[in-house]
């Protein structure tokens, strides 16, 4: 795999995919049957702390340029610490990429494949991702680019196009189930963020390292404003029950889209466009795992190992026994691997890091820290 | 060498597994192989707890050969436990696979509808075929005898028909183009009640039926005999304006769509019921109207049966309580922000014999405010509407301001009055939230819970209510007066 640096617009494209798929899966219906009513007042608030916490990390990246999170866990505890680093988040990439591929394969099934076994549609998606890869980092990133527009259109559209089926009382009382569960308990919402996983990871794709500040700030801002309007939509053109009951909500109020009676149907056309949106983001969660396996034991080539992933995800995606362990995964498991690991341990080690370069700082005067160097 | 024996090994074998895996491809249908409904109708089955109607259209009656002819359709009838028992049931004798992905109109007979029809709303909005934008249709006869006699005489394609059939109430207001996909919200919503278009069968063999079941259907329909009604699009602002029956029967009997001339010879019946009185019956007043022009409808109706949709039923949870008549359904639509246009007949104020026809159209957006007194629900309403007279006795001698603020003043009060018995029969008589008070009574509340615990549904009928309307007579048409 070749790999070249990679510009801004990239960069928040990558982070942006992330958050575009988790919107059109089940992320607004966790938020709506956590916070109900509220939900918007919650998405507001959690979107500011996301922020803030993105302006923490920034400056806490800000010592360590074109470093990635395993290179700042080797600086801080040598070896052994960036390994279980990099076995922590690769478990994690591995078990998201599996998740939600079994998540989107099994709703593909119910709308498109009846007859179909769900482990065809994964392999499908296996083989594209794997394809991909091969073709390398720039591939991704540049077919992401060229999609990106396309992705949040989808989302933009189906909020203006079921406008006319709102009832915005719907959205009251504006506390939902009350101030601590909308503020206080609706934290835990936080794992929608997910997308800033991907911040620890791409600083050494850079092309300049100073706009990692730049491509947190507006990714993650995007990804908020995308999940503002999707809470809304769903909230709005039905009671909450009902949106948390659906498989795919978003599917749903792409279905109740009609202009007239000569476009109808519009549905199919949006499982299309997310389609090709969910492998880009499978091959870039692939791509990243990948990464991590090969920084951790220092391998040249990541030929032999992509093939062992591609079956490791595929068992994976296929131990659900049904619709329901996948939904307890996905609703409850994620969430706190996402709060555990990329909110709590990531951003422990980045200020663990800082403190342990100001010491030395203290000590030796300018730490010098770059890849050769660790 | 060996490596690229590799290669093709590795091709072969993916080549393989995917094969097997696509078996199912073999049996992909073609559109050729599949049934298609237009319409299901659920009965209560006499044998098992349903009895559903398919109405399937024929895939190629569209062709360029069959242009000017009403496409064929086949009815198949059968009874089940459930619909998918049903689908399965018709598969086994149907020669091609049923598909609902074009079903348009879901009829359900009254008396299914008054036991309870959560099932069968779950079922179908489960189904990834059944779109959530077909109608739901309560008939006050059999939903069987509802699709039997649907025989479109203006189109070639039934599923066209069932398709524009609905959006009468865009320029009626007689009924309401209910979607399952509404009826499904409502039904699980904790702040309103659903409720479906109300239709019925209406041919040679059950008129009498057909008139009496309706008639019971719209109980206050007497209560409004003594007020002038709405006139029909089209056709209501003629002089036959103060002629409710007749007008009835004109806009809305699908009679006039069952055949060539049908449409004259429903003005004829029109005119027959019109001649009886000025009942404003809904659907029991057409059907009233049906019986009087009986003899004459022998005479001159080519087809003798079709369907009309007037009104709209009303439910509590998942079981059907009440109707609406066509001016309880316009009252339904202002409130609910529904209502696009339609023609309304009151009473000259000058001359109570004669009458003047408006053609209606919203000027904003109802203002509802919902306050909580002592634990009951006081709902204030202002309603601004937007009037052109369209019918008129005579070219303009004697117009002036004050003629028309008195025009203004009648057919305000004469809404304000219409409304608040809408508001009161759905709440004393119904017990039922339809028109979404309940959405506006969350602001009362701190928290969903709060408001949950409240049981708004249920503390509906102590609800009182506040009507103002205003009703402001922009213009005329083509010609000044009144």
């Amino acid at each position: 795999m070749s790999e070249s640096k990679i510009g801004s617009f990239e960069a928040i494209a990558l982070v942006l995919t992330v958050m575009v798929n988790h919107v059109v899966l089940n992320l607004p219906k966790n938020i709506i049957a956590s916070t109900s009513s509220g939900s918007i007042i919650n998405v507001i608030f959690i979107s500011i702390v996301a922020l803030l916490i993105v302006f923490i990390i920034s400056k806490l990246l800000e010592r360590f340029p074109s470093l990635d999170i395993l290179d700042i866990s080797e600086f801080l505890g040598g070896k052994w610490l960036k390994n279980i680093t990099g076995i922590l988040f690769l478990a994690y990439f591995l078990f998201t990429v599996s998740i939600i591929l079994r998540s989107f394969s099994e709703g593909l099934k119910i709308i498109f494949f009846p007859r179909s076994t769900v482990a065809i549609i994964i392999i499908l998606f296996l083989l594209t991702i794997v394809i991909i890869n091969k073709l390398g980092f720039n591939a991704i990133i540049r077919s992401n680019l060229f999609m990106m527009p396309i992705f949040l259109f989808t989302i933009f559209f189906i909020f203006f196009a079921n406008i006319g089926n709102f009832t915005l009382e719907r959205s009251l009382p504006l506390l939902g189930n009350g101030l601590y569960t909308t503020l206080f308990s609706g934290l835990s919402n936080l794992f929608a963020f997910s997308g800033i996983c991907y911040l620890y990871f791409i600083p050494p794709y850079l092309k300049d390292s100073k706009s990692q500040k730049k491509v947190g700030f507006i990714s993650i801002g995007l990804s908020a404003i995308c999940l503002l309007i999707s809470v809304a939509t769903l909230l709005f053109i039905a009671p909450s029950v009902i949106t948390t009951e659906e498989v795919f909500p978003l599917y749903l109020a792409s279905r109740n889209i009609q202009f007239g009676r000569f476009f109808q149907r519009l549905d199919a056309v949006f499982l299309l466009i997310w389609i090709i949106s969910l492998t880009a983001y499978l091959s870039i969660s692939f791509f990243f795992a990948t990464k991590v396996f090969q920084k951790m034991l220092n391998f040249k080539y990541t030929k032999w190992y992509t093939a062992l992933f591609t079956l490791f995800i595929f068992t994976i995606s296929i131990l659900p026994e049904n619709m329901y362990q996948i939904i307890f995964i996905e609703n409850t498991v994620y969430q706190y691997v996402v709060l555990s690991l990329i909110f709590v341990l990531a951003l422990a080690l980045l200020v663990f890091a800082n403190i342990k370069y100001i010491i030395l700082e203290k000590r030796k005067g300018v730490v010098s820290i770059d890849k050769a160097s660790i | 060498m060996i490596k690229h024996l590799y290669k093709y090994i590795a091709i072969i074998v993916i080549a393989i597994i995917f094969s097997s895996g696509f078996v199912g491809a073999n049996n992909i249908q073609s559109v050729d192989d599949l049934a298609y409904a237009v319409a299901i109708g659920i009965d209560v089955g006499e044998t098992e707890r349903i009895k559903v109607t398919f109405q399937f259209t024929m895939p190629n009656s569209s062709g360029e050969n069959n242009a000017g002819e009403t496409a064929p359709a086949v009815i198949d009838t059968v009874e089940a436990a459930c619909i998918d028992s049903a689908v399965n049931l018709v598969n086994t004798f149907v020669s091609k696979e049923v598909n609902l992905s074009h079903c348009k109109v879901i009829v359900i007979s009254e008396e299914l509808a008054r036991s309870g029809i959560s099932k069968e709303i779950y079922s179908l909005m489960n189904k990834v075929q059944v779109r959530p934008d077909s109608n739901v249709i309560i008939s006050t006869t059999t939903a069987q005898e509802y699709i039997e006699s649907v025989k479109p005489g203006l189109e070639n394609l039934v599923a066209k028909f069932y398709e524009i059939l609905p959006r009468s109430s865009e320029y009626t207001g007689f009924t309401s183009d209910i979607q399952l996909i509404d009826f499904f919200r409502n039904l699980e919503s904790k702040a309103t009640e659903p409720v479906a278009i109300l239709g019925h069968a209406v041919s040679a063999s059950t008129t009498g039926t057909s008139s009496s079941s309706s008639g019971s259907g719209s109980e206050n329909s007497s209560s409004e005999g003594s007020v002038p009604s709405q006139s029909t699009a089209g056709q209501g602002g003629g002089e036959s304006g103060t002629q409710p029956q007749g007008q009835g029967g004109q806009g809305n009997t699908q009679q006039g769509q069952t055949g060539q001339g049908g449409q004259g010879s429903t003005q004829q019946q029109g005119q027959g019921g019109a001649s009886q009185g000025q009942g404003d019956s809904s659907s029991g007043g057409q059907g009233g109207g049906s019986e009087e022009s009986g003899s004459g409808k022998k005479d001159n109706l080519p087809a003798d049966n079709g369907i009309e949709n007037v009104g709209l039923a009303v439910f509590k949870d998942d079981k059907m309580v009440g109707t609406l008549s066509k001016t309880e359904t316009l009252s339904h639509l202002i409130i609910t922000n529904k209502l696009k246009s339609c023609r309304l007949s009151i009473p000259d104020p000058e001359d109570e014999t004669k009458a003047i026809d408006f053609f209606l159209t919203a000027d904003s957006k109802p203002k509802i405010k919902v306050s909580i007194l002592n634990g009951t629900p006081y709902i204030s309403i202002d309603v601004k509407m937007n009037g052109r007279i369209s019918s008129i006795n005579q070219i303009s001698e004697d117009i002036s301001d004050e003629r028309i603020t008195e025009i203004e003043k009648y057919a305000s009060h004469y809404l304000q009055t219409h409304i608040s018995n809408y508001l009161y029969k759905t709440s004393k008589e119904f017990n039922s939230d339809i028109s979404g008070l309940g959405q506006y009574a969350i602001s009362n509340f701190k928290t969903r819970s709060e408001f949950e615990e409240y049981n708004w549904l249920d503390n509906f009928d102590n609800a009182f209510f506040n009507v103002n309307t205003e009703v402001k007579v922009r213009s005329n048409f083509l010609l000044i007066g009144t």
